[in-house]
């Protein structure tokens, strides 16, 4: 029979008995000391997360069972985000519209607004070598309102299927990337479905100057039309760096597909109001799911290879493409394109491309200062002669071309150039 | 400013060689800048017109050497040279000329839209 004790004066303890559980209300943690008993994980239930704090102990990977895969394989969609292979060019200046100029696969959007130098630079997070920098050299604190500053990269839609989009199951993308800029406050990221030029931006923050930060945010995904299943463009991929009211007019909302262009950038910095103002971005990373998982890491020549499918050059790496200084010099003689010979009337050969490109390519042709190929007899190569005919390319395709010089004389000739395919989205 | 070759269309500025590939974005530029601009930013092929020599000894000139000997045994030779100097006379002296822009510029510029800038 139970037995009631009130008062102040209380018992001094309970012998030979028990205390039944519905009878133990609330125990101070102070009172909880000495080694606990073994308690059965079937107890342990509902502990709240917040709860579950410091260091985890070391668990045998046999008893890692049932937990979510982390994106495993090939998870960064896109190519050459560590800002590694700058096939072009390193460094261009006075840069006033858009294009690819220095690192492969990254282009700009520009127009009127300010001028640019765009680089390849060593600054970066301690875990990457390099970073895609702008640098403004013509301030615009007025800008028009059409004008706007945009740099990302663009992928192919045949490379996106399995963000299902176009279906109830859509997936979100997470895009994660290190920044630094010279100018704090509020910048964008943007992606562009190219099949509907739906777009939608999320804000981020640069707190502190010149100081690299990390940034992530999960974009939803589209449920209403596909990503088209080819080899062009599906989606863009934007860092917005300035725009005009054409753009900015409207109002914004973060992580919603829109097709009103006043709605994109609202309250967005102004990172061309002034020439010491700097930007560095570096790491760059689109995955599936809402998680940033950590960079993906790729080999320098696993980069390569992927970028050589959109542009591809003769030049040994390094070197940027260009013609002589003059109408009998070349501006390098490392990594010509190989020639063939022949005798009377014509020399010729082919080129057989590293990387089959996406599309049927644009090639330019580089040599002396006027972009001539060499052809010369093999035992006396010094006294050749220039091509001077620019349209001696044939049957060029997405795995290579042809050339041919017409030539007189029947003497085996020789014949070099330099060349750069290019297939960029 | 662009000049239509016998495989490709060439970009003055940098003479590069642009197919005519539809994914190609230099092709689509070709195509906004005749659309914009109209045909005049474009000149046509050259075509070759071979010389009197080139014709002689083309396809429709000399007939070959064993053929010719067969004539000379027969008597018809000299005819022969007659007949392809008369065909071919040196007047003809060749040259280049360029050729009109084809209907094809125009009309693939008709088609396509004029690009969103971003």
């Amino acid at each position: 029979m139970p037995t009631n004790i009130s008062g102040t004066t209380g018992i001094d303890k309970v012998q030979d008995g028990t205390i039944v559980d519905a009878d133990i209300d609330t125990v101070a943690a102070s009172k909880l000391t000495g080694a606990l008993p073994a308690i059965s994980g079937a107890n342990l239930t509902n502990v709240p997360a917040a709860n579950i704090t410091g260091t985890l102990p070391a668990i045998s990977g046999a008893n890692l069972t049932s937990v979510n895969a982390v994106n495993g394989g090939r998870k960064n969609l896109i190519i050459n985000g560590a800002m590694k292979v700058a096939q072009r060019d390193t460094s261009v200046t006075s840069q006033t519209t858009g294009g690819y100029t220095t690192l492969d696969r990254c282009k700009t959007w520009l127009s009127v607004l300010g001028t640019w130098t765009l680089s390849k630079d060593t600054n970066s997070p301690e875990e990457f070598s390099s970073s895609w920098k702008f640098d403004c050299t013509t301030a615009d604190t007025s800008i028009a309102a059409a004008g706007y500053f945009v740099v990302g990269t663009t992928i192919e839609g045949q490379d996106l299927q399995h963000l299902k989009y176009g279906t109830s199951a859509a997936q979100s993308v997470t895009l994660s990337f290190w920044v630094k800029s010279s100018k704090t406050g509020t910048y964008m990221c943007e992606l562009f479905q190219e099949a509907t030029s739906g777009k939608n931006s999320i804000t981020y923050t640069i707190n502190s100057a010149n100081t690299w930060e990390k940034k992530s945010m999960t974009f939803a995904g589209v449920t209403g039309t596909a990503i088209t299943d080819d080899n062009t463009t599906g989606l863009r991929v934007y860092w917005v760096l300035a725009a005009g009211s054409d753009r900015t007019s409207g109002t914004h909302s973060n992580n919603t597909w829109h097709t009103t262009n006043a709605n994109r950038y609202p309250g967005i910095v102004n990172l061309a109001d002034s020439t010491s103002n700097t930007f560095y971005m570096t790491g760059a990373q689109l995955e599936v799911g809402s998680t940033a998982t950590d960079f993906e890491h790729r080999s320098y020549g696993e980069e390569l290879a992927l970028c050589q499918r959109y542009f591809e050059k003769s030049f040994n790496d390094g070197v940027a493409p260009a013609n002589g200084s003059s109408s009998t010099t070349t501006a390098s003689d490392d990594g010509m394109a190989a020639g063939l010979g022949s005798n009377n009337s014509g020399v010729g050969g082919s080129v057989d491309y590293k990387v089959t490109k996406r599309i049927n390519p644009t090639i330019t042709k580089y040599g002396n200062n006027a972009g001539g190929w060499y052809y010369t007899p093999p035992t006396s190569q010094s006294s050749g002669s220039w091509s001077t005919n620019s349209g001696y390319l044939h049957h060029s395709g997405v795995k290579g071309f042809n050339f041919n010089q017409n030539i007189s004389g029947d003497t085996l000739y020789i014949m070099y150039g330099h060349w750069t395919a290019d297939a960029e989205l | 400013m662009y000049k239509l070759n016998e495989n490709s269309i060439q970009r003055l500025s940098d003479n590069a060689s642009i197919p005519q590939a539809e994914g190609n974005r230099d092709y689509q530029q070709f195509l906004q800048d005749v659309k914009v601009n109209g045909t005049s930013i474009v000149e046509g092929a050259d075509v070759i017109e071979p010389d009197y020599v080139a014709l002689r000894t083309g396809e429709d000139g000399y007939a070959p050497t064993g053929e010719q000997l067969d004539m000379q045994y027969k008597g018809t030779w000299e005819a022969h040279i007659e007949d392809v100097k008369t065909k071919y006379p040196k007047t003809i002296t060749g040259g280049t000329t360029i050729a009109d822009v084809p209907a094809w510029v125009q009309e693939e510029a008709d088609k396509v839209e004029l690009q969103e800038a971003d």
